[in-house]
């Protein structure tokens, strides 16, 4: 959405040169984790796993009209997330 | 009983849940008589948007036969209060659709504090300015249905852990010293004199019954209806997404599932919710986010500022009409040729639900034809006990406007 602006100066010492110019490599890491908790994120379905076909899916989780998420209180999501996504 | 929200989309959807709103008038005791016609998932100012065809107002103008609109979105709900055919009925207010069409039909109509009611149940338009509340024939069978109808709510996080008082105890008491704020700029141009007049005889009442009046200024108030109309579409066509023909409501067979979606969709949406969610995804979408969503969110924190300086400044109330005119026509041509026109119906009623603030709804007088006309008074945050306070002494002065059965 809103777009990423990298200010940093670049150091010259990194770039290697190419047949268009120079470049700087980034490197970007997108981590995938998944946190050992009973239930979902927004929902309190379970998160077992090799359960029957839509056995652990609730009324939010169906986006039944009007049903509304509620993130789940367990300290035990917010701790690792904070971790992944700061 | 089916939950359609008026559109063709929820065709036959039976829920197996009760929202919270209603489950609490349950449990004290009211009963369900039915669920009445709308504007297709609240979006319309005049209930023709229904999927239904259009509710028609149990008011008409003096000597007139003309089937005139009960305003909407919850014209279902206002017409068939002001037709006597219940005590009291729920409704949903995202820009004005509880008190516009209590203004039309000669009904109170209240807005409470955004988080006031769980909105758990609800079908969602615009969820950070959905507010449930009562449509009743005076203010008192509006103060015992909110008390009954707020709640926090452990399924709604945005409802809030408050006491909620006993707004009918708060009825009949003094306005003596309070501060009414009169709003400069809700005097529009070319607004109808008869609306001017109503509303001078507000002030004076108000003034009678011991307040003080004081000029206000709001000055973002003229960018509200622009902004609203970036901010509501936008949550609806999130909302939205989910009717896809899929788990419930209308399914249109296609050649795939892709084409199942579109045509769903395509067949299941009347033409202003298609409308709507094309606006929404205009908005939403990269190059445009910034220049419109993210600039309506800001003019949002400006109108909640003016609100917020105005009470600080010692405001208790702000008094201001609640529409533009008196019910129109079914089928107005001005209004279904250009939307815009339709949505300056909810001039003075979405400023109040950009800023989460209470506003109630209460008649005031008939116009020269004879039809019901409507004040808005705004309330702080949490403070709808004023506004009923204040709605009771107006109900008081202008008295009872019943519409004569015609039907």
């Amino acid at each position: 959405m809103t777009a990423l602006v990298d200010t940093r100066t670049t150091d010259p010492k990194r770039l290697i040169p190419g047949a268009t110019g120079d470049w700087e490599v980034i490197i970007g890491l997108e981590v995938h984790a998944q946190v050992t908790s009973q239930s979902k994120l927004f929902s309190g379905s379970s998160t077992k796993f090799g359960a029957e076909p839509n056995a652990n899916v609730s009324l939010v989780d169906a986006a039944m009209p009007g049903m509304l998420p509620v993130i789940n209180r367990k300290n035990a999501w917010r701790k690792p997330y904070a971790r992944v996504l700061g | 009983m089916c939950t359609q929200a008026a559109s063709h989309i929820l065709n036959g959807f039976k829920p197996k849940y009760e929202s919270t709103v209603t489950q609490n008038l349950w449990n004290d005791g009211a009963v369900m008589l039915g669920k009445l016609n709308m504007d297709e998932f609240a979006m319309g100012s005049s209930n023709e948007t229904s999927f239904y065809g259009p509710v028609v107002n149990p008011w008409r103008a003096t000597g007139s036969k003309e089937n005139l609109v009960p305003g909407g979105s919850s014209g279902g709900s206002s017409a068939a209060v002001a037709a006597h055919i219940c005590a009291g009925a729920t409704a949903t207010d995202t820009g004005g659709s509880i008190r516009q069409p209590a203004a039309f039909t000669g009904t109170v109509g209240i807005k409470p504090t955004y988080g006031r009611c769980s909105r758990w149940g609800i079908a969602a338009f615009a969820s950070s300015l959905d507010q449930a509340g009562p449509i009743t024939r005076d203010v008192r069978d509006a103060a015992i249905m909110l008390k009954s109808m707020a709640s926090v709510d452990d399924k709604d996080t945005t409802s809030v852990d408050l006491p909620v008082p006993d707004y009918e105890a708060a009825l009949g008491g003094t306005i003596k010293g309070m501060k009414i704020g009169i709003p400069a700029e809700y005097k529009v141009d070319g607004m109808d004199p008869e609306i001017v007049t109503l509303w001078e005889q507000g002030i004076a009442w108000l003034k009678d019954a011991g307040a003080e009046i004081v000029n206000i200024s709001l000055p973002h108030t003229k960018y509200a209806l622009p902004a609203y109309y970036i901010v509501a579409p936008a949550e609806a066509s999130s909302n939205l997404a989910r009717y896809d023909g899929v788990k419930y409501g209308l399914r249109v067979p296609g050649k795939d599932i892709t084409d199942m979606y579109e045509q769903t969709r395509a067949k299941g949406f009347g033409a202003e919710v298609k409308r709507r969610i094309m606006i929404g995804t205009y908005v939403l979408s990269a190059g445009y986010y910034d220049a419109y969503y993210l600039q309506a969110q800001k003019v949002r924190t400006l109108i909640k500022n003016d609100f917020e300086n105005a009470f600080a400044a010692g405001v208790d109330a702000i008094l201001t009409p609640a529409t533009p005119s008196a019910a129109f026509a079914i089928g107005d041509k001005a209004m279904i040729d250009d939307p815009v026109q339709m949505y300056l119906n909810d001039v003075f009623t979405v400023t109040v639900n950009m800023a989460g603030l209470p506003g109630i709804a209460v008649p005031a007088g008939l116009s020269s034809t004879g039809l019901p006309l409507g004040l808005q008074l705004i309330g702080k945050p949490f403070d709808e006990v004023t506004l009923f306070k204040t709605a009771n002494v107006i109900e008081k002065a202008a008295g009872k406007f019943v519409a004569a059965k015609w039907w």
